[in-house]
């Protein structure tokens, strides 16, 4: 959630900009539209109790509205702003007071000194939040110091800053420092909540708020409590006693030097859920390569031709490799028929043997052709009889027409079928009656039997099936196999990177070395076989066809390809905008992290994942990505050096291990208590900031950002 | 020439029958080349190039050939007579076939 500690709802001075209005309505809709769930109103030297109370009223549960007031502060000839932000439940006595102190003089003109604020309004406990350095016009550090030294509540004095650059800045150098919107224009509200201070603990109250600034370790576990604290029992160590830890549904740090066994208590934790049945595995940084987790040599990279509509032609290929020759019919057999019938009177009577047979192939395939039409037309009728849906597209009528008509069909083409079959069968018969009278005539009469045909029919079968056989393989062997690129990650400017696998079937013209053979196929194989079928689709009709046929079969290592699938090659590769790009050792850590945490789990463990990565890339994508884990209610372990991890992901627990000469310690605490707790002496605390800024790689610059909370120095 | 056969056309080409010293052979006359088949001679390898000209031929077309009339009892002209016979009918069945694989040239036959 997000604070906003500075805005305006009304033009109360002649500088302020008309656009600073806003109506009850208005108001609620804009700031319940963002992520903002407390705003203070301090509006110039005014406290309008009215407008406070119906916005409070307009806006009910959505969001808390905390009454304030912006004073035009004087000190000696200096002027600065300071915002005095009091609990709702003293809003009517800030509107006292404020009307007293303003009576007599307008917004324009009021001012007050720095000695007044103070006693004027530290009766109603407020927090102070004076502009400073760039946040004009500014206090001086002594205005800001005559404030702490005099309010009783010195931890509720915070710097205004201009941003968070500058909060950051400020908080490096030990101010507690917080900055708001100071809305100039409500149209644009909405760009300012990404840039407002973060509230990582769900504050219910002004109260509550204040008494996190003042670390008030009750409050402070009472917020962290509502994120289901988890007491788990770890042996990481086998000669050390076992570690009991809180964790919590959010951020849970483990930090400390090198080899003080955050690893091992990560892979524990692991385990531990592990066995409880929550599947859920350590991520370490470095131990993987990007290339081996997307298969770049394609080791369990498996197709299956029929998704992309291919054929995988094995009987083809087997028809076209045991292909033979089919012989004709001699010359000879005619001149001697008719040479020896012209002198065998007997013979000569039998006619039946100069008959020719017939062909039945075409009843057969006719015969095929109108079956399975029929079956279709049966299927069909079966369909409409049994879907209910296709019967509440029609009427009665329709439904009856259309069975008739398929009844109808079905009857015709079964009579079809019928005839074709008897005509096929007589063929048949007659030319086994043929066949039978010819040998035995043969046999009996010495002479020879006329031919059954010249031999052309079988001839062209033999070539047609060959020519057909290669002409599908051929036709399989051209179509594309598109898959689609699998989606990795984001390289920042460089772009979105993809995972590409292009697989071809060798086509006998594919040269590039990066295309790797899918399965253990040689390549020259694959190469081989591909011309040798297009040169045999080229010479179906030629005498030395067989000779093609041959040279197919003694390819060495043809018996490997029993089918198309043995002629795939692929390449696998990474891809940004169209091009291969390889990821550098970075990029491939930030993929994988990037891959680790877009995974839907219960509990992410990470083990050291800024490795390899850059700090803007840790700030930019990765926290916000464990920041955002932990809003859902996610667990995160994390083992860290890094401390834009481990601080600015404002854990709900840290686990900071410490090695020393009285051995290994577990201290335990969060950057909200500040302190850091032994787990077996209690007495034993340890300042967390302190701990963190000395432990941690980039440990000071990251304090900067914690101010964005509530300005904690 | 051009006959109509079960509602098809069919081209018929001439077929003739010529002699060399002894052998005799039959020429099929295709509108582009003449093909010869020995008659006198068993050389297989002829016939078979000469049956892959006509199944190409066929891709293009149904056709028969015509023999010229020449009925002198001679058992060559016999033989040819009925060789070409039973031709006809396969070069039939064989057209059937590349037309139901969809081997024959469309813009031909449509």
């Amino acid at each position: 959630m997000k604070i906003d500690v500075h805005v305006h709802t009304k033009k109360t001075k002649q500088g302020d900009a008309a656009s600073r209005e806003v109506d009850a309505n208005r108001f609620h809709q804009i700031i319940a539209s963002t992520e903002v769930k407390i705003v203070a109103i301090t509006n110039h030297n005014v406290f309008d109790l009215d407008q406070y109370e119906e916005f409070t009223h307009t806006v009910g549960g959505d969001f808390q509205i905390w009454p304030g007031v912006e004073l035009d502060v004087v000190v000696e000839d200096r002027r600065g702003h300071l915002l005095v932000i009091v609990s709702p439940s003293k809003a009517k006595d800030l509107a006292k007071v404020i009307c007293e102190v303003t009576k007599d003089t307008t917004p324009d003109a009021f001012t007050i000194s720095i000695s007044d604020v103070v006693l004027t309004f530290d009766q109603l406990n407020p927090i102070y939040i004076a502009h400073y350095k760039q946040k004009k016009p500014d206090l001086l550090d002594e205005d800001i110091e005559f404030i702490i030294n005099n309010t009783a509540k010195n931890n509720r004095v915070l710097k205004e800053a201009t941003n968070a650059v500058s909060a950051g800045i400020f908080i490096c150098h030990g101010h507690a420092s917080i900055y708001g919107s100071d809305v100039q224009n409500w149209d644009k509200y909405q760009a300012y909540p990404e840039k407002l201070p973060d509230l990582r603990l769900p504050v219910e109250s002004f109260e509550q708020f204040c008494l996190l600034l003042d670390k008030d370790k009750v409050a402070i576990n009472t917020l962290l409590d509502q994120k289901y604290p988890e007491k788990i029992c770890v042996k990481p160590f086998k000669d050390d006693l076992p570690i009991e830890l809180v964790v919590y549904d959010d951020i849970n740090i483990f930090f400390g030097a090198k080899g003080t066994g955050k690893s091992d208590i990560l892979a524990a934790i692991a385990s531990f859920y592990s066995n409880k049945g929550i599947g859920c595995k350590k991520f370490e940084a470095g131990t993987v390569r990007l290339e081996d987790e997307y298969d770049l040599g394609g080791k369990s990279l498996k197709i299956d031709l029929k998704d992309f509509g291919i054929e995988y032609c094995n009987k083809e290929i087997e028809l076209v490799r045991n292909a033979s020759e089919v012989g004709v019919t001699s010359l000879s057999k005619y001149r001697s028929f008719f040479s020896d019938s012209l002198k065998n009177k007997k013979a000569r009577t039998i006619k039946i043997k100069d008959f020719s047979t017939v062909s039945t192939q075409q009843f057969d395939r006719r015969l095929k052709v109108v079956l399975g039409t029929d079956d279709n037309v049966v299927q069909f009728l079966n369909f409409i009889e049994e879907s209910d849906e296709f019967k509440k597209s029609i009427t009665e009528d329709e439904l009856r027409t259309l069975r008739v008509i398929l009844n109808k069909a079905s009857q015709k083409l079964g009579v079809e079928a019928f005839d074709l079959f008897s005509s096929g069968k007589s063929g048949s018969l007659f030319n086994q009656l043929v066949d039978i009278f010819k040998s035995e005539i043969t046999k009996k009469t010495g002479t020879p039997s006329k031919p059954n045909g010249t031999g052309l029919r079988e001839y062209a079968r033999n070539r047609i099936a060959i020519e057909l056989a290669t002409q599908m393989i051929i036709h399989n062997i051209e179509q594309p196999i598109k898959v689609d690129p699998t989606y990795i990650g984001n390289l920042d400017d460089k772009g979105d990177l993809y995972c590409t696998t292009e697989i071809l079937i060798q086509d006998g013209k594919i040269s590039a070395s990066r295309y790797k053979p899918l399965s253990k196929v040689k390549k020259n194989p694959q190469k081989d076989f591909a011309k040798a079928i297009k040169l045999i689709s080229e010479k179906v009709y030629s005498e030395d066809l067989f000779n093609s046929i041959s040279e197919l079969n003694e390819i060495e290592g043809i018996d490997t390809i029993p089918t198309l699938l043995e002629l795939l090659v692929f390449d696998r590769f990474f891809m940004i905008d169209e091009e291969e790009y390889k990821p550098s050792t970075g990029e491939a850590s930030m993929i994988l992290l990037h891959r680790e945490l877009n995974e839907d789990k219960e509990i992410y463990i990470l083990d050291e994942p800024e490795k390899s990565l850059g700090n803007e890339y840790i700030n930019n994508v990765i926290v916000p990505l464990i920041k955002e884990k932990a809003k859902i209610g996610k667990k995160v372990f994390i083992a860290t050096h890094d401390a834009n991890i481990a601080v600015r992901t404002l854990p709900y627990n840290s686990v900071y291990r410490h090695h020393d000469l009285n051995g290994y310690k577990t201290y335990v605490g969060n950057p909200f208590s500040n302190n850091l707790t032994d787990l077996r002496e209690e007495k034993s605390e340890m300042d967390w900031k302190e701990v963190s800024m000395r432990t941690l790689e980039g440990g000071r610059d990251a304090f900067g950002e914690r101010g964005q909370i509530y300005g904690n120095p | 020439m051009l006959l109509e056969k079960g509602g098809k056309s069919m081209e018929i080409h001439k077929a003739d029958i010529t002699q060399v010293q002894e052998d005799y052979f039959l020429e099929l006359k295709l509108p582009e080349n003449t093909l010869i088949i020995p008659i006198t001679q068993d050389v297989p390898r002829e016939i078979q190039k000469v049956f892959n000209k006509l199944i190409v031929a066929l891709k293009s077309g149904a056709f028969n050939f015509e023999l010229e009339e020449k009925d002198d009892g001679d058992i060559i002209y016999h033989v040819v007579t009925e060789y070409i016979s039973q031709l006809n009918a396969e070069l039939e069945d064989i057209f059937q076939e590349l037309c139901e694989h969809g081997l024959v040239d469309k813009t031909e036959n449509d």
